[in-house]
């Protein structure tokens, strides 16, 4: 069982427990309310019962063991998501603007980007271990493929932040900001492909070489701060269509 | 202050208030009235209308959200939509009723005449207000109302990324409301100190007031803070500060994840302090309708101490995914925060169980919190597992579960309150049935709205989005379909219950002292209580419910052990009078 369905059914079952108690109590007094004495006023009355420590032991102690596992498990999957030992076939420096994102493939010296209206491509070979490293100069943005199983901040500042992930399946997916940014944060979204290998190194060789990346302009004084428009990066046009396109499907894979 | 007078005034009956010359009457009264029960009635009417507003605008999302491309709504709207339907959810709403609340039935409960600080209940009063309408006007500003969300992260809420009145606006309103809630936390506290009636020891409080007691200690805590990163951020605004934002200046730069810290070092705690106050009016209103004693009392009020202690140090469960925080420590207390909470679920299961339940509209809406609050509680530990959180947060799952625990836990607790105290309030009972039809409406409603967002967000939708698209696929269309339809049912339940206030104001049964056979001692009052409060000697205090004890003598709370009888010895038959009521 994966970690993440062992919390959903423990959730499932706390509210299971809470539901029963709930209808348990419903149905045993509406049962002890046919037998009660009509003649005695304070008949409806029932025992008074207050207080049972051992009773009460067992229900702070019993959740507290829950707990405690729980976060074992938690501790657990968090460390396998933070993987950040394993050495990367691929990085990709990831910046965010308000509303766009472009991927500067490190090795390859490629930059992709989108513009308005138009989403960037960003093409991943299916096998390889990718770390993209997170940046955002204008404000807060998060990086979110849902398939990757976790998001991260770009944050204006902090320049460690960073995800690896391992692409395994071919396939098309949808890329989101996921901290709101502004107006068009609902439309910061990027297109990701998956390619077998062969088609990723297609792909690269059609791209233009050395192109602008806004990260030049990481350290900002207040000169370059002091208007909205000087953070832009250039704009680039929407990566040239390479053989790889063929593999991606409308609609995304889910 | 004449506040140790008062104590002792327990036994005795309080002396008729002077005559006035002439009662001011109507808006006047409201608008001039320093009694505690006008400053709570006005605080709760005012937020009710503020929850009307606030809903109305989640209406308006979920009506642009009901199918894919739709351009009902743009995205600048949207973002002031949620902006300020969130900010007057949290802050304008959910709180102040429970302000209102605790004004109006504090001082009952305890036995006392009054708040300790009538005038500065006034300015609370009116600072709230103020505060509110201050942030709505932002709507009426040039570039409209604020839109960098209810937590306003820097720094996009700076002056260059988000120019414009409203912002400023939203910050006034906020600071606004936060002195607000500093000074009513003071009075609070001071009341229940020191007002408390002869007899009426701290653990013969009842639980409404414990846990009010725990907010308003939470609030002196924790909105300083939130005043004064408002402060800092209009500096960063107004006056070229650069506290919240990245710029580089001679080598050294602001942090933007500073404000993150300071926020939710006020917002996790926040999210305790609306929601405490409706633990303690469930506990109460499931209490009077089990015909029982809360079960295990001081558990429970160690449980309510537990949460406040850990709320104030789990803030930055709000922060996985900035990679900046330590993610064991936050987990782990997070975690633990669910045992002092099931410990409450405990104690409401327990005081049902072997009760004699009446099911009032009031004990409908009792349950209803039960059964949504469980959900909302369950998602939160999942939640805090910083492996799942990195996956759902800022997706409709967490919207899922912030309604559950804000609407399934807050609301519907708020109105099992309404019907429960209604009587006290007026005089008048409001209709059951009318009451009833409103809570199936909402039951129903409010389960098919956010029921259905835990799977879009698990299915990739992320919160705060004017719109998705059909190539999202056939699951986002559908369950974003549900989730409106549901909405409008669960905003059709408001109208039964506008309905119930307006027929019960023309025609309402009017009701004795004690219309519900409950135990505290706000039901020893006349209803509504007249300025003063109590108008006989207040029955012996031996017990958190001393008008029960007063009334079914013989039924005290048994000790340990001792169950099963149903009948303290020595007394068996002995029915009292039911002092004045029904
Ligand atoms: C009438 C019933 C309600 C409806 C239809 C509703 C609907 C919504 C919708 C559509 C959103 C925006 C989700 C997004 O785009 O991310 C939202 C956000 C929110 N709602 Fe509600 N809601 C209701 C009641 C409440 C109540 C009673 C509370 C609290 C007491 C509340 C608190 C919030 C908060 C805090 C947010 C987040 C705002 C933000 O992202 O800045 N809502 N609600
Ligand atoms: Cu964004
Ligand atoms: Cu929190």
């Amino acid at each position: 069982m994966k970690q993440w369905q062992v919390f959903l059914w423990g959730a499932v079952g706390v509210a299971a427990l809470i539901w029963f108690l709930v209808a348990y109590a419903i149905v045993t007094s509406i049962r002890r309310r046919r037998a009660e004495d009509r003649d005695d006023p304070d008949g409806d009355i029932p025992p008074q019962t207050q207080y049972r420590t051992k009773l009460e032991i067992v229900y702070t102690t019993i959740p507290l063991l829950i707990v405690v596992g729980l976060f074992a498990l938690a501790m657990y999957g968090t460390n396998v998501l933070d993987n950040s030992q394993a050495t990367p076939d691929l990085t990709i420096n990831v910046v965010g603007f308000q509303w766009q994102w472009q991927f500067n493939y490190e090795e390859q010296d490629v930059t992709v980007g989108g513009a308005a209206g138009v989403m960037p491509d960003l093409y991943l070979p299916v096998g390889a271990t990718v770390r993209f490293n997170l940046r955002a100069d204008d404000v807060i943005h998060s990086l979110w493929v849902p398939e990757f199983l976790e998001k991260r901040d770009l944050i204006p500042g902090v320049d460690t932040n960073s995800i690896i992930v391992k692409v395994t399946k071919p396939g098309s997916y949808v890329g989101r900001c996921a901290e709101y940014c502004g107006l068009n944060h609902t439309e910061m979204k990027f297109n990701l492909y998956a390619v077998p290998r062969d088609q990723f190194d297609e792909w690269v060789r059609n791209q233009p070489k050395g192109r602008p990346f806004v990260q030049g302009s990481f350290t900002t004084d207040l000169g370059t701060r002091s208007t909205t428009t000087t953070l832009t990066p250039t704009t680039l046009e929407p990566a040239p269509v390479g053989p790889g396109r063929g593999v991606a499907t409308t609609g995304g894979s889910r | 202050m004449t506040l140790l007078d008062e104590r002792s005034a327990g036994e005795t009956p309080p002396a008729e208030p002077p005559p006035h010359r002439r009662q001011p009457t109507g808006i006047l009264r409201w608008a001039t009235s320093s009694d505690h029960k006008v400053v709570g009635a006005a605080y709760m009417v005012t937020s009710i209308g503020f929850y009307l507003i606030g809903g109305l605008m989640g209406e308006a999302m979920r009506a642009q959200l009901a199918v894919p491309d739709n351009k009902l709504i743009d995205n600048g709207a949207y973002n002031q939509l949620f902006t300020l339907h969130g900010t007057i959810m949290l802050l304008f709403f959910l709180g102040s009723f429970a302000f209102g609340v605790a004004n109006f039935i504090i001082p009952l409960q305890i036995g006392a005449r009054d708040m300790a600080f009538q005038r500065l209940n006034q300015v609370s009063y009116w600072l709230y207000l103020s505060g509110g309408l201050v942030v709505l006007s932002g709507a009426f500003t040039e570039n409209g109302a604020a839109n960098f969300g209810w937590f306003a992260y820097t720094p996009l809420s700076d002056g260059i990324r988000s120019p414009g009145v409203g912002g400023d606006l939203w910050i006034a309103g906020v600071s606004l409301v936060g002195v607000s809630g500093i000074l009513s936390a003071v009075n609070f506290i001071t009341t229940m100190i020191t007002m408390r009636a002869k007899g009426m020891t701290m653990f013969r409080l009842p639980i409404f007031c414990w846990n009010m007691l725990i907010v308003s200690v939470l609030i002196l805590l924790t909105f300083p803070v939130l005043t004064a990163a408002g402060v800092m951020l209009y500096a960063d605004r107004q006056f070229g500060g650069h506290i919240f934002d990245a710029t580089v200046i001679n080598g050294v730069s602001g942090v933007p994840v500073l404000w993150q810290q300071l926020f939710w070092f006020f917002g996790h705690p926040e999210v305790y302090i609306l929601i405490l106050p409706y633990f303690g009016i469930v506990t109460e209103v499931i209490s009077a309708f089990s015909r029982k004693p809360v079960f295990a009392y001081k558990g429970f009020v160690f449980a309510t101490i537990t949460i406040g202690a850990l709320s104030v140090a789990v803030w930055a469960h709000h922060m996985y995914a900035t990679g900046v925080v330590l993610l064991p420590f936050f987990s782990a207390l997070t975690m633990l925060i669910a045992v002092p909470t099931g410990v409450k679920f405990f104690n409401w299961c327990g005081t049902m169980i072997g009760g004699r339940l009446s099911f009032t509209a009031s004990m409908h809406f009792a349950i209803g919190f039960l059964l949504c609050f469980v959900i909302g509680g369950v998602t939160g530990v999942m939640l805090a597992s910083p492996s799942l959180d990195l996956q759902l947060t800022d997706t409709y799952f967490v919207v899922a579960h912030f309604h559950y625990v804000l609407f399934g836990g807050g609301v519907f607790a708020l109105f099992a309150g309404i019907y429960y105290w209604y009587p006290k309030f007026t005089g008048k009972k409001l209709h059951e049935g009318w009451g009833k039809l409103q809570f199936w409406l909402q039951f129903v409603g409010f389960n098919m709205t956010f029921f259905v967002q835990h799977l879009l967000g698990m299915q990739g939708m992320p919160r705060r989005t004017a719109s998705y698209t059909a190539a999202d696929g056939d699951l986002f269309r559908y369950l974003n379909l549900v989730s409106s339809i549901g909405a409008l049912i669960l905003g059709a339940s408001t109208l039964p219950f506008l309905w119930n206030v307006y027929r019960t104001w023309r025609r309402g049964e009017v009701v004795g002292r004690n219309p519900w056979d409950a135990g505290t001692l706000e039901w020893w009052a006349p209803s509504p209580p007249p300025i003063g409060n109590f108008d006989r000697a207040l029955p012996p205090i031996r017990s958190e419910r001393p008008v029960w004890d007063a009334e079914h003598p013989g039924h005290e709370a048994l000790a340990e052990q001792r169950h099963g009888t149903g009948r303290a010895d020595g007394v068996v038959g002995a029915s009292a009078s039911k002092g004045g009521g029904s």
